[in-house]
């Protein structure tokens, strides 16, 4: 492995989780995952994350499905997305680590 | 940007976490899907292997460094692909989740 004149290795780790919506819910999924954090979802400290997995299934009206590791939900409304999050358990330390300033 | 570094024997190795992305997939015949918040364009590139130029936009609120991408899907020009990058500080312009206001206090 090469290393260049002494210099520490530089790793940069991006975590990209991709999600599939039609043009109706995009809006609501994206200020779900990008907007401020809502308390009544997640009480710790940290911002937790939160990923899609086959439990989507649950829900009859709401048709998903799983493609390579991609997710597709549709029809979902704003208030069932909410609830569908408060069921995935937490995921946290492996995404966000937003501690000390940007 | 902070990073840690954790010696590994002789090689120092540096690891840099990014914030995490969320790269959305949409069947959109516009680009630029409304999501609530405003932006401002800052950059266009072209692809490689692709017809369609990537756009770049950044939160134009206060002290909000969220950023996103836009670009269309060589494979599928229908899709529009766009990749957010980090987390909003602040409620979205149009009030429609005005349900989740409240005061956020820095950690």
């Amino acid at each position: 492995m090469a290393i260049n004149g002494g210099q520490p290795m530089k790793v940069v780790i991006i975590n990209t989780k991709y999600v599939e919506t039609d043009v109706r819910s995009f809006k609501s999924i994206v200020q779900e995952l990008t907007g401020k954090e809502s308390l009544t979802i997640d009480n710790s400290s940290k911002p937790t994350t939160r990923f899609y997995d086959k439990r989507m299934n649950k829900k009859p009206r709401v048709s998903s499905a799983e493609v390579n590791g991609l997710v597709l939900m549709k029809n979902l409304s704003f208030k069932e997305l909410e609830k569908l999050f408060k069921e995935i358990p937490s995921v946290d330390n492996l995404l966000w680590n937003i501690d000390g300033n940007k | 940007w902070r990073s840690s570094a954790s010696e590994k024997s002789k090689l120092k190795v540096r690891r840099k976490l990014r914030e995490p992305r969320f790269c959305f997939q949409t069947r959109s015949d516009v680009d630029v899907l409304d999501d609530g918040y405003k932006w401002r364009k800052y950059g266009q590139k072209v692809v490689k292997n692709s017809l369609h130029p990537r756009s770049y936009y950044r939160c134009t609120h206060n002290n909000c460094r969220v950023k996103k991408r836009v670009e269309r899907l060589s494979e599928d020009c229908r899709m529009v692909i766009t990749t957010y990058e980090g987390r909003h500080n602040h409620t979205p312009s149009d009030d429609s989740n005005s349900s989740e206001h409240e005061c956020f206090t820095s950690f």
